[in-house]
């Protein structure tokens, strides 16, 4: 069921096939979760945005108002913001939080959502590949927020020495997370959780 | 509906990516670049991944791992730790002690063999001699049988027949027995010279025996068949004096 088209996806769900229900939100569960948990920083807010999401889309392509089946992800997304826009005005009614365009976002506060055991560990022997100027440069990237520019300038290299640091750094980390993601997959709790 | 519709390409290039998960994005490019992983599987994994790694990242960052502590948390990074040292100091002692045999081979050691080999020379040439002194000093205290035996007589007369001895083949020493003029003399000297005045033997400080005569050996080797010249002097109390001369034959059987 996941290999079909958006269209697919919707004209089944028309005709009332419940696997097809099933297969998008197989689809795009994750993505509105992730949306939601990014915008919102709450998990069980995220969870409530999720399922209020798929709640409306559903009943609009059972309702035949979705316009443009292959535009299916747009809905899908223009929905997720939706949710959180109310959930974000109701915030503001009972003065309990600030919406995410007030807050400071220079630090994501939703990365503790990412880290776990696996991430810190894929880090670390990510990190133990890395020549004590590479860590520095991770560091004045990542952490210290510095431009690129500058830290090539401390680095002594050229800024796409910088980037490609970066990008190298990234594919180890790759490897090792889906080698651990893979050996731990049963007990995975993440941010795609349903 | 956003108006910017981003592409593969432009994502690449521009690291929209990781900017997005650090919030370094425009409004705009915010929005479209979630219009478009919202509709890409691919993107939408590399989103995931790049979450994890910056969160991850900054994690170690401030626990203090990126700056290279990771060696107590990770099995890996302890061996590194030690093992490239370890390495390197192997490496260079290893380098040092081929350098160092390298001199001892060719520098040291040729001039080492050719002082062993002049202490060999010098010591074979030592154990030579020694055998050689040896060999003397056995031969001198070997007793010998039928040693010749001469008593001298005193005479003036150059006409007179000398003193003749016949020493024997094998014979390593012949004995002198001198008669002493009575006297009070007590150390006399002997010489003994060939008949053409070149001196062969001298004895000092010679004393009478039991009988009141001397004694002398003389090695025969000194001795070659011949006529010799015998004088022998007082020498204590002094002045010397010339007590007498004799005149010696010695023949070969």
């Amino acid at each position: 069921m996941s290999a079909l088209t958006d269209t697919d996806l919707v004209t089944n769900i028309q005709r009332g096939q419940t696997e097809a229900e099933a297969a998008l939100y197989e689809k795009y569960a994750a993505r509105v979760y992730y949306l939601a948990l990014r915008e919102s920083r709450l998990p069980h807010d995220a969870e409530d945005v999720r399922a209020e999401t798929f709640l409306r889309v559903l009943q609009a392509i059972r309702g035949n108002s979705l316009r443009s089946p292959e535009a299916l992800a747009s809905f899908v997304l223009g929905t997720t913001r939706n949710v959180l826009h109310e959930l974000f005005q109701r915030r503001k009614q009972t003065g309990k939080t600030k919406e995410p365009e007030a807050a400071d976002l220079s630090t994501p506060s939703h990365e503790e959502q990412f880290l776990d055991s696996e991430v810190q560990h894929a880090i670390e022997r990510t990190i133990v590949r890395l020549k004590p100027r590479e860590r520095d440069l991770l560091r004045m990237h990542f952490y210290e927020e510095l431009p690129t520019q500058e830290i090539a300038r401390r680095a002594g290299i050229a800024p796409e020495r910088v980037r490609l640091i970066k990008s190298r750094a990234l594919k180890h980390f790759r490897e090792f997370y889906w080698r651990l993601d893979r050996a731990t997959a049963p007990k995975k709790i993440d941010t795609q959780r349903r | 509906m956003n108006h910017l519709v981003m592409m593969h390409p432009q994502i690449e290039e521009e690291e929209i990516v990781e900017r997005y998960v650090r919030n370094q994005l425009a409004e705009e490019e915010r929005k479209a670049f979630e219009e478009h992983f919202f509709g890409c599987d691919d993107c939408f994994e590399k989103l995931q991944v790049t979450e994890r790694f910056v969160a991850g990242v900054r994690d170690a960052a401030r626990s203090g791992v990126l700056a290279g502590e990771v060696e107590g948390r990770t099995r890996s990074s302890s061996w590194s730790r030690w093992l490239v040292p370890a390495f390197g100091v192997s490496a260079c002692v290893a380098v040092l002690l081929a350098a160092f045999s390298g001199w001892l081979y060719f520098a040291q050691l040729p001039k080492m063999q050719q002082q062993l080999s002049q202490s060999a020379a010098d010591l074979r040439a030592q154990q030579q001699a020694r055998a050689a002194l040896e060999q003397q000093l056995v031969q001198g205290i070997q007793a010998e049988a039928n040693v010749p035996l001469v008593m001298l007589q005193a005479t003036r007369d150059v006409q007179a027949a000398p003193n003749e001895v016949i020493v024997p083949p094998g014979a390593k020493h012949l004995v002198l027995w001198v008669e002493v003029p009575p006297g009070k003399s007590n150390q006399f000297r002997l010489r003994v010279d060939t008949a053409d005045n070149r001196p062969v033997e001298t004895l000092d400080n010679l004393q009478r025996n039991a009988y009141g005569a001397l004694a002398v050996s003389l090695p025969v080797e000194a001795l070659q068949p011949g006529d010799y010249r015998i004088t022998l002097t007082s020498q204590e109390p002094s002045p010397a004096s010339l007590l007498g001369e004799y005149r010696l034959r010695i023949r070969r059987p």
